[in-house]
């Protein structure tokens, strides 16, 4: 009886010496689920980025949020729980003197506008190519099956066109610039040609030259 | 089990049951709050005091406004966003980007703004200075300099 405890009693010590060695090499240090160098990181993709003063991620962000919540709140929007009004969205004019794709800003408003669950984005101009030639493939080749083909002249008219501009003013010194961006955004009624809702947001940046 | 009677028993486990739901509370629409529970400083802000915070529930959706206080008389730049808690205390909306807020020396300033979606029933703020002293986790005070 003794002998056969002294055996489990191995076995034992065994057993764990084992777990602890396959445990020492689960953790090596040298194993990383990463590739490549050091030098390169991933980073905070919401962080306040001030890298140069040029209109960067954070303006991107700050505004197509201020935009979406004001526009949450609008009449427009908040009056007919219920009944989500169809947008469309128009373009949004770059009349500042840099490079800055409003498409983008108009997208992350968009994307945002619809996850809330308020309203209802009919296919705007940019996208109109792509939505008639599908309809025109599914009518006209005669490769679908007629129970599934969607039918010609079934889309929705968006009730409010979204549309606006963003502007700048830059001043220079020998030591100092500062740039000022204001972005401006609108719901047409499209029916009426009335503005309904409308805002802005304006960011200052000042950098050390 | 024998020794316990029957209606300890059921006691105990309708408190377990109790303990187990984790159902985020709303909050109360209307008066201040304390600010404490609400706000997560991401170590201790040195000279910024975080103050009231109103909250209302309008079109269906979170209002919050929040007092921020710089006594120095420096300007100081803070760094916020909101996020968004459901019924559940899930996170009820993406991560929103951090925004840059400069408050002038002697400036009270309010942080506003309006839940992104109607489900979001609770809130906190997460604020950043940059010279914010870390936290000791343990006893949740400043940790003293080394």
């Amino acid at each position: 009886m003794f002998e056969m405890n002294r055996n489990l009693q191995q076995a034992a010590v065994l057993a764990l010496a084992l777990g602890l060695l396959s445990g020492c090499n689960s953790v090596n240090s040298s194993s990383s689920p990463s590739v490549g160098s050091s030098a390169v990181q991933y980073g905070d993709a919401k962080a306040v980025e001030t890298v140069t003063n040029e209109f960067g991620s954070t303006d991107l962000q700050t505004i197509a949020e201020s935009m979406t919540r004001s526009m949450l709140q609008s009449s427009v929007i908040a009056r007919a729980p219920g009944t989500r009004p169809l947008l469309t969205v128009a373009e949004v004019k770059n009349k500042t003197s840099e490079y800055v794709d409003t498409r983008a800003i108009t997208d992350t408003i968009r994307s945002q506008l619809l996850k809330s669950g308020s309203v209802r984005f009919a296919v705007d101009a940019a996208a109109m190519q792509n939505q008639t030639e599908e309809l025109i493939r599914q009518n006209q080749t005669g490769l679908y099956n007629k129970n599934t083909v969607k039918k010609i002249g079934k889309m929705e008219g968006a009730d409010y066109r979204m549309e606006g501009n963003i502007v700048s003013i830059v001043k220079k010194t020998a030591d100092l610039q500062d740039v000022w961006y204001k972005f401006n955004l609108q719901l047409i009624h499209i029916e009426s040609g009335t503005i309904e809702w409308s805002d802005e947001k304006e960011i200052r940046k000042t950098s050390k030259r | 089990m024998r020794f316990l009677p029957r209606h300890v028993v059921l006691i105990a486990l309708a408190a377990v049951v109790a303990g187990c739901q984790t159902t985020q509370r709303p909050v109360a629409a209307g008066g201040p709050m304390s600010a404490a529970s609400k706000i997560e400083e991401m170590g201790v802000m040195n000279k910024l005091v975080p103050g009231e915070i109103r909250v209302g529930r309008r079109n269906n959706l979170l209002n919050i406004q929040a007092e921020v206080v710089n006594p120095t008389s420096d300007d100081e730049q803070l760094f916020y966003r909101f996020k968004w808690l459901d019924a559940s205390g899930f996170l009820a909306w993406d991560e929103e980007p951090w925004k840059p807020l400069l408050i002038h020396g002697q400036q009270k300033q309010y942080l506003r703004t309006v839940a992104p979606t109607p489900k979001a029933v609770d809130f906190r703020i997460e604020m950043h200075t940059s010279d914010n002293s870390p936290v000791d986790l343990f006893s949740n005070q400043p940790q003293k300099p080394l």
